[in-house]
């Protein structure tokens, strides 16, 4: 079996990418850096991954907006590339910055209706919560739906998702567009601190249409392992990041999906 | 009364803000872009201009790197 090709994307300020790198790496697949130099000088081409991943960090120093750059170098250098990735059904997933890399190349959604903004509580969040399965998700619904709340890092300053309407949010659920919710340990889904943004209905992923192009604001990579875990979390034998790029790894090797 | 403040700069102080907005909006072609600088406007409503100078002077600029101009505006400039 052909191991699956991840490429992790780059530029000046993601600072994720060796973690992201390491998890992919030991969920068995092949992790590739793709800078968005590389791609601008033909170095490498995005059609040449099975996946695609932006990292966290604070790309060009999120001076103006969180992402805005990112997603304005990537779509002059390969917007046309990455649209046709996206078609062809292949995930291209964010997480926390570049959940707000792909919300600004609007991708998952018109970026007019939802959008990526500063956290209720005006501060940067740097803790863990958990999160819980809410949609059916091809990639990650063996692992993680029905199977109660997970623990996660997270770690941003502007991550609550806001829309410019409630039937916005109405369509989000028609669609099953809503991956994953932030919980309490016990996977009801709560207010602060459990939410740590503020996001609308305590969401902290959204998905496509499709479910192929997937943003979350938590890090499953900062929690491979159960010792990365706090207190009955880091008794589990498996920690929410190895089951997250397991998931992923094995539906890109066609294992389930 | 509505008071403006604004905190910029310095001349011959790197702005690393502006510098990275300006180094990317190069990259993306616009190149008709010479220069980006970037200021803070604060509006404070008070009583006393004395105060206003004062936490602007003690707390919002940092007077080794930046200046700063006050002015009074109409309320409803806002």
């Amino acid at each position: 079996m052909n191991i699956p090709k991840v490429g992790i994307l780059l530029m000046e300020g993601t600072n994720n990418e060796t973690e992201v790198y390491f998890s992919v790496k030991r969920s068995g697949g092949h992790p590739d850096y793709l800078h968005v130099s590389d791609i601008s000088s033909g170095r490498k081409n995005v059609s040449d991954y099975d996946a695609l991943i932006v990292p966290g960090g604070f790309s060009a120093g999120d001076y103006i907006r969180a992402g805005v750059i990112f997603a304005a170098r990537l779509s002059a250098v390969a917007g046309r590339e990455i649209g046709d990735f996206v078609d062809s059904g292949k995930p291209f997933i964010g997480i926390c910055n570049g959940f707000q890399v792909i919300m600004e190349m609007g991708l998952i959604w018109n970026r007019e209706e939802i959008t990526l903004t500063n956290n209720e509580s005006g501060r940067f969040e740097c803790r863990y919560t958990y999160m819980t399965m809410t949609s059916n998700n091809p990639i990650f619904r063996d692992a993680f739906r029905d199977k109660g709340p997970f623990q996660v890092p997270v770690a941003h300053a502007e991550g609550r998702i806001a829309v410019s309407d409630r039937s916005v949010l109405k369509k989000l659920y028609e669609n099953d567009q809503v991956l994953f919710k932030y919980s309490d340990p016990n996977g009801i889904t709560d207010d602060y601190p459990w939410n740590p943004n503020g996001s609308v209905d305590s969401i902290a992923s959204l998905t496509n249409e499709y479910g192929n192009v997937i943003g979350l604001m938590p890090h499953p990579e900062r929690i491979y392992y159960p010792y990365q875990a706090m207190y009955d979390d880091s008794r589990k034998d498996q920690a929410t990041g190895k089951l997250f790029y397991d998931s992923l790894i094995s539906y890109l090797s066609g294992v389930h999906g | 009364m509505r008071f403006r403040v604004e905190i910029k700069y310095k001349d011959g102080v790197e702005d690393p803000e502006a510098v990275t907005i300006l180094k990317n909006f190069g990259i993306l072609g616009y190149r008709s872009i010479k220069n980006v600088r970037t200021s803070k406007v604060y509006y404070i409503d008070a009583d006393d201009e004395e105060d206003v100078k004062q936490v602007t002077n003690k707390i919002l600029a940092n007077p080794v790197i930046q200046t700063y101009t006050i002015e009074k505006v109409d309320g409803s400039n806002f």
